[in-house]
């Protein structure tokens, strides 16, 4: 006796599953070509090591400026969504001072974020105090949105 | 041969249809309430802020000697909202820019006051719950010098 569920259609509910969850919002935008702004970029170096989470927020450039009374660093961070759905991760900011050690106060906090499909967003800090000169962004992939 | 695709397609929207109609009638589950990750998350990302803008540096004698009033929970749930304004607290010490007073009957520059406020929305599908964490900096005189404010969504 043939089982009512064959190979065929089991390969035709894939497809369908597959065609359904591939209709994601993805957002369109637009911005001056030229700027008036100019950015302050930073020679940046990376590790990869979630290439999964490298597509779904990807790093475009990290720029910098002085804040506050021009003594503390504020760094931002542009991230583009190559894939075609919401995505969900968190990053933190970890800062250094001149001597290269960490900076343990404030502790330094996870921020959750949600990137809509092909989108660009920018995440930012401000360095905890006027010491701080050197700072790490670290990302990770967020499974409970 | 068209009985067999006919077949196909009942079979793979039975399928497909499946999930859905069981996700549909799930009941959505509350969401969580504050905890002192968000308390952690609300109060460094607005001691940032605070920091950015500069005021705190435009006293006649640095650091900028505040008073830290207690941090009002106007939500519907139990909240130690000391967990958000020790986390204050320690951001702000450590900027070099403040120094908290404790002393009641000490003048002080400015005053900081906050304010938990949430919003529920239930719909059939979800149940959302924002979480609205609210920072004022005034001067002794009672004017707001800068305002701030951050949304956490559950």
């Amino acid at each position: 006796m043939r089982s009512p569920i064959t190979t065929g259609s089991l390969l035709c509910a894939a497809l369908g599953l597959v065609l359904s969850s591939a209709a994601c919002r993805t957002v369109n935008t637009a911005e001056p070509a030229t700027p008036a702004a100019t950015r302050q970029m930073v020679n940046d170096k990376r590790i990869i090591t979630d290439s999964s989470l490298d597509f779904k927020a990807r790093i475009v450039g990290i720029n910098q400026a002085a804040v506050g009374s021009g003594d503390l660093l504020k760094v931002q961070a542009e991230l583009l969504n190559n894939s075609r759905g919401r995505r969900h991760f968190s990053y933190k900011f970890e800062w250094f001072d001149q001597n290269a050690m960490l900076i343990q106060a404030p502790a330094p906090v996870w921020i959750p974020r949600d990137i809509e499909g092909r989108e660009t967003i920018n995440i930012s800090a401000v360095a905890p105090n006027p010491q701080a000169k050197d700072f790490r962004l670290k990302l990770i992939e967020k499974t409970n949105p | 041969m068209q009985p067999r695709t006919n077949s196909c397609f009942i079979q793979s929207a039975i399928l497909l249809l499946f999930p859905l109609l069981w996700l549909g009638c799930a009941t959505p589950k509350p969401p969580p309430p504050l905890d002192t990750t968000d308390a952690s998350r609300a109060a460094t990302v607005l001691a940032q802020r605070l920091l950015e803008k500069g005021v705190l540096d435009k006293v006649a004698s640095p650091p900028a000697k505040t008073r830290l009033l207690t941090v009002v929970n106007n939500t519907d749930q139990h909240f130690d909202t000391s967990m958000f304004g020790n986390k204050l607290q320690v951001a702000l010490n450590e900027s070099g820019k403040v120094s908290i007073v404790l002393n009641p009957a000490m003048p002080v520059d400015y005053i900081l006051s906050g304010k938990i406020l949430s919003t529920y929305v239930r719909t059939s599908e979800r149940r959302d719950r924002t979480y609205t964490f609210q920072l004022t900096l005034s001067d002794p005189q009672g004017s707001a010098v800068w305002v701030g404010e951050e949304e956490l969504k559950k």
